[in-house]
């Protein structure tokens, strides 16, 4: 049996002290599992962000009245929804001063039931003329998109055969998305063409997505592009252009608002959770001083006798070190894989409970991640163990082990 | 050169505001083979001249020179192995690790030496040499075969300490396994791994009976007559057959008893 090394002996300290060791190594878990996975979901949360800013290549939306909220809520990661225009808008939007671009978009869900696969957004969009979804579906699909074909987002489940069903019908899934972290990974896209076929195959299941007599015509938004111009001025002038055409009691997105709003949201939850670290940490890094200071009391016995046997005051401060950062390295592995468990295979679901953009981050930035863990957490036991530390590292240390004897 | 030499050695601490000396202008000087004792009352600095000694504490004047070289003046570093490697200190209270077995307890200054092989340990086999050479007073000296030792001398080495010492069969155990005996003798034992020049004993025999007392004081009259200084501090009338000179403590300050 291999005999006792200087290099061994805070192991064995650890080692047959397994209540005290047991104890600081859950505090340095909790406290990693705050800090990974506090920075973890923040990360990503900020990579749903950047995704959803990119995605969003309009600088107005012009929808129906009363549906603003909804409109929203598929730019961000709400649920799907139907809304529509019933009257011809596309021209006048695009006739108003300030619009250097339009494009017009369908918005239909399908349903939670027997008919379809799953409830999806599904958007319709007219290839020529798109510039919000087109750039991105051609950056993976090269191919144009024919009538009745789908394209998948990302979280869209498809079927062994290739297509997926909706209002009863099998669509051909022509290709499927990145992960964007937005809604429109739980949407499937489809041309404007396609748009008629879709409310018909609805109108079969007698669950009319949209009534037969605006099947052909129906748009849900027009998106629009507005140049150097003032977006909330070039919505004046649209609303002063349809009205003359008799349309009044337009609604309005403004996607950058959206994407501000989303973002001051997600810094008020970043700051709260990083204040709320920060006061766990400091509670839990003085219970982790509080146990040090108090086991350095107890061991006072244990550190004379190592300086009666010729250990330096360099070799005491060494041995507290070692076990504390034994106990960092130990607590940070463990907090770093439960973190990770529960929330790197949880994505889809975190993102959908969060109801933010959320997208999981490269694994360069995970690893990064876990080494600032890491670091942290060894970090976090070194500092524990300072004013131990620095104690025996005072001159004449053989007193202060000895007082009071 | 003597192995130990104090002169006019002083401690002052401050107690209540006002200081006083618990070491007194003392004078010593102890050569190789030889075995001396000091006693005296309890609280009259038997102990800080001890740890003045080693060079755990600083004296407020005077000097101590251990093997040539002046505790004093030495670095942390340097009086740290000097205690690992000249000096064998064996304590008043129990200073036995808790968390290590016997055995690791007495190996463990070996392996604090600057090489981390604990050769001043290896050098020689000094604590093989009872086992070798019968004592009929002594009823059992000679270490047991270990077979899962090894080659590792060291391991051999503490084995044989502690069976000269009558307590190998305790290697595996932890220290609160142990007697307050028991203990004392593992802490003489731990004490003497580095074969020391000078060896410093603070009551060695404080917890023994009788047949354990004349063990540990038979094992350091022998230490002695092996060319090591030894120093002991002891309140054991028994314990003094055994020392070449005794001398006295009283308020600090060292005379011939």
């Amino acid at each position: 049996m291999p005999h006792i090394t200087l290099g061994s002996l805070p192991f064995e300290n650890l080692k047959r002290k397994p209540f005290r060791t047991a104890a600081l190594v859950i505090v340095v878990t909790m406290l990693t599992v705050a800090f990974y996975g506090g920075a973890l979901l923040a990360t990503n949360l900020k990579a749903g962000l950047n995704s959803m800013q990119e995605r969003m290549g309009a600088d107005l939306m012009v929808v129906p009245q009363n549906t603003g909220t909804k409109a929203e809520a598929l730019l961000t990661s709400g649920s799907s929804s139907t809304f529509y225009f019933t009257n011809d808008i596309e021209q006048a939007v695009a006739k108003a001063d300030g619009v250097s671009q339009v494009t017009a978009q369908t918005y239909i869900s399908s349903l939670a039931a027997a008919c379809c696969d799953e409830k999806v957004q599904i958007i319709g969009f007219d290839p020529a003329t798109d510039f919000v979804i087109e750039p991105w579906i051609t950056s993976q699909y090269e191919r144009t998109l024919k009538d009745g074909e789908v394209v998948a987002g990302a979280n869209i489940n498809v079927s062994a055969n290739g297509t997926i069903k909706l209002y009863n019908h099998e669509f051909p899934v022509a290709a499927q998305l990145a992960s964007t972290g937005t809604s429109l990974d739980n949407s499937v896209f489809v041309n404007e063409s396609t748009i008629p076929a879709v409310v018909s195959y609805s109108a079969k299941t007698g669950h009319a997505a949209i009534p037969a007599e605006y099947a052909d015509k129906a748009i849900s938004a027009v998106l629009v592009k507005t140049g150097d111009a003032d977006t909330k001025t070039v919505a004046a002038n649209i609303a002063d252009t349809v009205k003359a055409d008799g349309v009044t009691g337009l609604g309005y997105v403004y996607p950058g608002g959206v994407t501000a709003s989303t973002k001051a949201s997600l810094d008020a939850i970043i700051g709260y959770a990083g204040l709320f670290l920060a006061v766990f940490w400091i509670m839990g890094l003085i219970v982790l001083l509080a146990v040090f200071a108090s086991s350095m009391n107890e061991r006072k016995r244990e550190f004379a006798a190592y300086r009666i046997m010729g250990a330096t005051r360099g070799m005491l401060v060494g041995v507290i070190v070692r076990e504390s950062a034994t106990v960092g390295l130990i607590g940070g592995l463990i907090g770093i894989g439960s973190a990770s468990l529960a929330i790197l295979p949880f994505n889809t679901l975190i993102g959908a409970r969060l109801q933010l953009p959320y997208l999981q981050s490269g694994a360069f930035t995970v690893l990064a991640l876990i080494a600032a863990g890491l670091a942290f957490a060894v970090a976090t036991g070194l500092i524990a163990s300072v004013a131990a530390a620095v104690r025996l590292s005072a001159p004449e240390t053989y007193l202060t082990l000895r007082e009071g004897e | 050169m003597p192995v130990l030499d104090i002169r006019s050695l002083t401690r002052e601490f401050t107690r209540r505001g006002k200081p006083f000396a618990a070491v007194d202008h003392v004078d010593l000087s102890i050569d190789a083979g030889e075995f001396v004792a000091i006693v005296g009352r309890s609280g009259n600095g038997k102990t800080t001249l001890l740890n003045l000694i080693t060079g755990l504490l600083r004296p407020t004047s005077g000097t101590v020179t251990v093997d040539g070289l002046d505790v004093a003046s030495l670095d942390d570093r340097t009086a740290s192995a000097m205690r690992n490697r000249t000096i064998g200190f064996v304590t008043q209270s129990a200073t036995l690790l808790g968390n290590l077995t016997v055995l690791d307890n007495v190996i463990l200054p070996a392996v604090m030496t600057n090489d981390g092989h604990g050769t001043a340990a290896r050098n020689g086999d000094a604590a093989t040499a009872p086992a070798k050479t019968a004592d009929p007073d002594m009823p059992d000296v000679i270490a047991p075969g270990h077979d899962d030792d090894g080659d590792d001398p060291l391991a051999h080495r503490a084995h044989a300490l502690l069976a000269s010492l009558q307590v190998d069969d305790l290697a595996g155990c932890y220290p609160k396994e142990l007697s307050g005996g028991e203990m004392r003798r593992v802490s003489i034992a731990r004490a003497l791994i580095n074969r020391p020049k000078l060896l410093i004993a603070d009551e060695p025999t404080g917890d023994l009976d009788a047949d354990s007392t004349a063990v540990v004081m038979r094992l350091l009259r022998r230490t002695a007559d092996d060319g090591t200084a030894v120093l002991m501090v002891t309140h054991d009338p028994d314990a003094l057959a055994y020392v070449d000179r005794t001398l006295r403590m009283d308020r600090g300050q060292l005379a011939a008893a």
